[in-house]
């Protein structure tokens, strides 16, 4: 076989190698990818997966509001646990906990995984898209299904009341166009029921949960430092940030400098917190953990 | 041992009134670049570069660049020696460790073309030979934008080779009343040898050991980006700005006396470091607009980490 070939053109190449050698070395060749191939593939599980879904009981949301954030999966297979579900990673919000919920259906296994969380600071608080790693059981390669990403807009209480104006208004708006497509969609969605059975009924949504009432400012930063006490990583140190920056009268999205101006002479303490834990965030390797220690320490006497 | 701080406060005592401009030349001759300085005259462009030069303790050359200047007078030339009969080498004012380049947009292009060529390769051909500069090395130029008749506009490819470009703006009336009190009477007279070159080359290095963490970077590179495709932007940042904004954001920590930067470094630095880098097309001029406030929200709409 002459000529180099793409990794898409292999199977012209296989058309052009005329020689037996060319062929006993494509042949070699495709026994190595599939063994490999098997070898990626083994401990993923065989899933036919026919929905995975995120999604908030809220669309707007306080700053230290509690709401929750569902993720759905539904496969084909009869299944008692879900362990390979990856759950979403939080920005500007803090987990409170987590519940998993498992629904027998007449075509497989409905799972229903409820993350309670902790709006932040004003802003965006956003969700990673959920996922699982299976091997599809068509192809039989495995493959990573992902749910969409989300995002709940974190607003201040006016801010809050506008959102909510707004989107009734648009509700409003919209609702003489679905009113309209309504009956279409019923006429439609009949013929369709008469041609053919539907393959599984549409599962229920978990039921909402009551909004709890925002929390306090102070007991905010005391979750997040918990928070990151525990799992001491980045993303947690972000938010005890944050929340300091907001504690110095910053607005959201501010930096140190913008903070240590909204804050003046005020509060000597909180500069030095607020110092340390930029050297916790972005200082080297060698210094951040004795900053963070630092930063614990310092930020309980607040 | 002598620390960045002394040179800066010695700088202070000279230029009253201009602490950004003065902390831009501290800080670019931490990082190792050269500064463009832009303002009206009698704003201290010139005192400023003569002040940091005398605080070094280098070879300090000045160049009044005007449109009859040719390359062989900034870089140097070869001349016959009748007593030896041979040609000698005469190097030009570009030798040395601060180089003042006056009014740089009043010299043709050919002359400023020597001068960055200059600045980036840090050496220069003289005949046969290829002489090194001095180290340190830092070229300050300055330009009046104002006043536009009889000057030569500096290709952006050029201006690319500042690593700093500093707008000097007026005193405010405190520290005007100050020149006024202190310099009536006499001039004001820099001070001297504050520091050593050797002090210089040191920071020089210790400035490039201050840790620079994955976000600060990506912010660098994430508020570069953003000037490329922005409103009213024709060309945007090139990655040379990145680097610039790196190695900046690190003097700026070290003279801050911290071992790495900050978001705030790169945020405070990045108008000094993209306002000559982006090119602004037409119709910011015919919207009245101002570059500096573009390159603001440009700035403000990339979020910090």
């Amino acid at each position: 076989m002459r000529g180099a070939c793409s990794a898409r053109g292999w199977i012209h190449c296989a058309e052009r190698a005329v020689n037996p050698l060319g062929r006993v070395a494509l042949f070699v060749w495709a026994l190595v990818v599939l063994a490999f191939a098997g070898a990626r593939a083994q401990g993923l599980p065989v899933l036919h997966i026919t929905a995975l879904g995120l999604r908030a009981d809220r669309s707007v949301v306080a700053p230290g509001e509690t709401f929750h954030v569902t993720v759905h999966v539904h496969v084909r297979e009869r299944r008692a646990r879900l362990d390979e579900l990856v759950l979403p990673a939080l920005t500007n919000a803090i987990d409170l906990g987590d519940e998993r919920r498992r629904t027998p259906a007449a075509d497989g296994t409905d799972f229903y995984e409820t993350l309670t969380v902790q709006a932040a600071v004003v802003g965006t608080a956003s969700f990673s898209p959920a996922y699982i790693d299976a091997i599809d059981p068509k192809t039989g390669h495995g493959m990573r299904y992902s749910s969409q990403p989300l995002t709940v807009r974190v607003a201040s209480g006016s801010s809050l009341a506008d959102a909510d104006s707004g989107a009734l208004a648009g509700l409003l708006r919209t609702a003489a166009l679905v009113v309209g497509g309504v009956a279409i969609v019923l006429l439609v969605a009949i013929v369709a029921l008469a041609r053919r059975r539907p393959r599984r009924a549409a599962t229920p949504p978990p039921p909402p949960a009551p909004a709890a009432r925002p929390a306090p400012p102070d007991e905010r930063l005391r979750s997040a430092v918990a928070v990151y006490r525990t799992r001491g990583d980045d993303a947690s140190l972000d938010l005890v940030r944050a929340l300091l920056f907001e504690r110095a009268g910053a607005q959201p999205g501010a930096t140190f400098s913008d903070a240590m101006q909204a804050l003046g002479q005020r509060d000597p303490h909180l500069v030095r917190v607020m110092a340390v834990a930029e050297r916790a965030r972005f200082g080297p390797a060698d210094e951040r953990s004795a900053a963070r220690d630092d930063l614990l320490a310092l930020v309980s006497a607040l | 041992m002598t620390a960045p701080h002394a040179v800066r406060a010695a700088l202070e005592r000279t230029i009253v009134g201009q602490r950004e401009v003065v902390d831009a030349l501290v800080m670019a001759l931490l990082a190792d670049g050269h500064v463009l300085l832009e303002g009206m005259p009698g704003v201290a462009k010139t005192l400023s570069c003569r002040a940091l030069a005398a605080a070094v303790g280098g070879a300090f050359k000045r160049i009044q660049f005007t449109p009859d200047l040719l390359p062989s007078d900034i870089v140097g030339t070869r001349v016959f020696d009748q007593r030896s009969g041979d040609f000698r080498t005469v190097r030009g004012p570009l030798f040395a460790n601060i180089v003042l380049a006056d009014e740089i947009n009043r010299a043709p292009a050919k002359v400023q073309s020597a001068l960055l060529e200059g600045m980036q390769e840090r050496r220069a051909t003289i005949g046969p030979e290829t002489f090194d500069f001095p180290r340190p090395f830092a070229v300050l130029a300055t330009m009046n934008p104002y006043d536009a008749d009889g000057t030569y506009a500096l290709p952006l490819a050029q201006l690319d080779r500042f690593l700093l470009n500093v707008r000097v703006g007026y005193p405010s009336r405190e520290a005007e009343r100050a020149i006024v009190e202190r310099f009536s009477a006499e001039a004001a007279e820099p001070e001297r040898d504050v520091a050593t070159l050797a002090d210089v080359e040191r920071w020089q290095r210790d400035v490039r050991a201050v840790h620079l963490s994955d976000r600060v970077r990506d912010y660098a590179v994430d508020l570069v980006r953003a000037t490329r495709g922005a409103r009213y932007v024709a060309s945007g940042a090139s990655p040379r700005a990145a680097l610039a904004l790196a190695i900046l954001a690190r003097a700026r920590a070290y003279l801050d006396d911290r071992t790495f930067a900050v978001p705030d470094d790169v945020r405070e630095l990045a108008p000094g470091v993209l306002r000559h880098r982006v090119a602004f097309d037409h119709r910011l001029e015919i919207d009245g607009g101002d570059g500096d406030a573009v390159l603001a929200e440009i700035i403000a709409s990339v979020p910090a980490p």
